[in-house]
């Protein structure tokens, strides 16, 4: 008896899948849709972003703007080192070394004894370390520090943001690959998607550091 | 392509060539050259972009091979018994 009561189950379920196959064979078998057929189109191909890594120092967090850890637009914010980046790009392959309080002190009496508004070595010091400065500025005593050369100090620390554009040209002048300019934060490495022509595409990846007054270290 | 490519420039110079580079669709092969340029963003001109696909000048120094990069012509080794060239 309790043979037959399986036997009777077991034919019910697979009665019960042939009706199914039958009268609903979509919610069996996936329908294969166009677009598994055609290439993805571009959106689709866009490497996802990390979540955001672990936690950042308050204060340099704080500078950071909406965006700079995701991406917009053309460039894809992706960090991925194992090391974390003091001045707030939470990983970085190239990340800027922690800076100390005593250490932004020295480098500040440094640049007082040079003249303001050139590339000199305590300056361009200051500027490389980027939003770590900022946040020991702001802790500066009023009577520590000249108000025209805090305020040169700030306005330098807080450009950082730039705009950065790369191109391919062959032999006959075609531009073959392409990044229009495009606006990215200091510090964190970004993928960039970049327009081809008669080519394969093309995915690059970089970081831009701040390394002067004027100039800017980039790894493509 | 290739890479990477290590460079320092000055905010809102003209294109900087990287390196020179070999392209390749499957079809044709071509000589060119990797260029970037990088501003401040509150200097960044607003400027149209270009396309990719479109013409540029092309400075004829962009392919030339650096001098320092050329090696000199190696000496034919005549010697059978000192295959190695000393």
């Amino acid at each position: 008896m309790r043979r037959l009561v399986g036997t009777l189950a077991v034919f019910a379920v697979a009665a019960g899948l042939v009706a199914v196959a039958w009268f609903r064979p979509e919610w069996i078998l996936q329908p294969v849709s166009t677009a598994q057929q055609s290439p993805p189109p571009v959106e689709s191909i866009r490497p996802v972003p990390k979540a955001s890594p672990g936690p950042l120092p308050e204060a340099v967090a704080a500078l950071l703007e909406p965006g700079d850890l995701i991406g917009l637009g053309r460039a894809i914010a992706h960090p991925h080192g194992e090391q974390v980046c003091a001045s707030g790009c939470a990983a970085s392959r190239h990340p800027t070394p922690p800076l100390s309080w005593a250490k932004f002190q020295r480098l500040l009496e440094k640049w007082k004894q040079e003249p303001l508004g050139r590339p000199t070595p305590g300056l361009e010091q200051l500027l490389f370390y980027g939003r770590q400065s900022l946040v020991y500025l702001r802790r500066v005593a009023p009577e520590a520090l000249e108000e025209k050369r805090r305020q040169f100090l700030q306005q330098q620390l807080q450009r950082t943001h730039v705009v950065v554009s790369f191109r391919v040209v062959d032999r006959q002048g075609v531009v073959r690959v392409y990044l229009p300019p495009t606006r990215v934060p200091l510090d964190i490495r970004h993928e960039y998607l970049m327009d081809t022509h008669d080519l394969q595409p093309v995915v690059t990846s970089g970081t831009i550091k701040r390394v002067g007054l004027y100039h800017l270290w980039q790894r493509i | 392509m290739a890479g990477p490519w290590f460079a320092v420039l000055r905010s809102g110079e003209d294109w900087q060539t990287l390196d020179r580079i070999t392209l390749s669709n499957g079809t044709r092969t071509d000589p060119a050259v990797v260029q970037s340029r990088v501003w401040f963003a509150d200097e960044a001109p607003q400027e149209l972009p270009l396309a990719a696909g479109e013409c540029v000048e092309v400075d004829p120094r962009w392919f030339k091979t650096p001098e320092v990069a050329r090696r000199p012509p190696k000496e034919k080794n005549t010697s059978a018994q000192d295959p190695v060239g000393g």
